[in-house]
């Protein structure tokens, strides 16, 4: 008497056993396939007028394509409004930015104030007018501006002198 | 090539689409959704998707393959819809006879009998087995495709059949009893 080895006897009983359960299903999947195959007349029924149906579905792709198009004017209309209300909002910036401050009230002040009667400090005014710049440009110059007093009190004195005369 | 024979080429093949297919798809949608107006609607949904989606699709032969997985994504979207909606006392949900075809008694019961026997047999089914079992039906694909057409591993999909054939072995079982 010879003893197959152990191995080889799992083997063997897993292998029928696996059979066996590939049988059972195999005789499931034929039970469904035939289930499915008897219910396929109806489906065919579903599908008898084609050309309706086909109809149907180009409908349908129109009314989609429509739908597409309405929703990318809908953005479009929003972009378009939003970069509307964006330029607006911009345009508005500078001009806030530019706008002129009011007026100092110390010229208006000044100006009431310039008509005066008195002669001296007219004077004074229309030399200081004259030689604003000169004064100006010296008094930039730290160097001169002793030199530059000195000539211009001369200057005055000897104006003054004339004037007395 | 002209508009016009460019529109004719596209109904042609929008044709041939309806025909090689349209009944597998539909067979496919009924199975899921277990709603005949609901499966016809998606339907045209399936074939209204596939054909603005024609440009992208590779016609690599597998045009099925192709719809099932539109159908199958819409499918799932309706029973995920269905979930969060509550249906109306009597709405009829069942694969039910379409109303207006006069066939003789003997045939409407033995069809009666065997909608009830597959309603059934897919009631057995979880929703992973029932997709798994009716894309081998419908689609004609083998296990490789249907795990890449649902996004899951072949193990799993193995797994899908193999569980799925035992539930309908178990329910026949019951039913010869």
């Amino acid at each position: 008497m010879t003893l197959e080895p152990r191995g080889n006897r799992d083997d063997l009983v897993h292998a029928s056993a696996f059979g066996d359960e590939s049988a059972a299903s195999d005789e499931a999947w034929t039970a469904l396939a035939q289930l499915l195959d008897a219910a396929q007349p109806d489906f065919d029924a579903a599908l008898d007028d084609e050309a309706a149906w086909i109809g149907g579905v180009r409908r349908r792709v129109a009314q989609r394509r429509k739908q597409a198009k309405r929703r990318v004017l809908a953005a479009a209309a929003a972009l378009l409004a939003c970069c509307g209300a964006g330029w607006i909002a911009a345009s508005r910036m500078p001009q806030r930015a530019a706008a002129p401050e009011p007026p100092d009230a110390a010229p208006a002040a000044f100006a009431v104030t310039a008509a005066w009667d008195d002669d001296e400090l007219d004077l004074e005014l229309a030399w200081t007018l004259r030689h604003a710049a000169t004064i100006e440009s010296q008094w930039r110059r730290p160097a001169d501006r002793l030199a530059f007093v000195r000539q211009q009190m001369d200057e005055l004195q000897a104006e003054f002198d004339g004037d007395s005369l | 090539m002209s508009d016009a024979d460019r529109t004719n080429d596209e109904r042609e093949q929008l044709t041939v689409w309806v025909r090689r297919h349209g009944r597998a798809v539909l067979g496919y949608l009924s199975g899921i959704v277990r709603n005949r107006a609901a499966a016809a609607d998606l339907l045209q949904d399936v074939f209204c998707r596939a054909w603005q989606a024609r440009d992208r699709y590779r016609d690599a032969g597998c045009e099925r393959a192709y719809l099932l997985r539109i159908a199958d994504r819409l499918a799932c979207d309706h029973a995920r819809r269905r979930k969060r909606e509550t249906p109306l006392a009597g709405e009829q949900t069942e694969l039910a006879e379409r109303p207006g075809r006069e066939n003789p008694p003997w045939e409407r019961m033995a069809r009666a009998e065997t909608r009830q026997l597959l309603a059934s047999a897919l009631d057995a089914l979880s929703e992973p087995q029932r997709r798994t079992l009716l894309l081998r039906y419908y689609g004609n694909l083998d296990f490789q495709q249907i795990a890449q057409l649902l996004g899951s591993p072949l193990n799993t999909v193995l797994s899908h059949n193999r569980r799925g054939l035992a539930a309908l072995r178990q329910l026949l079982a019951e039913k010869s009893e």
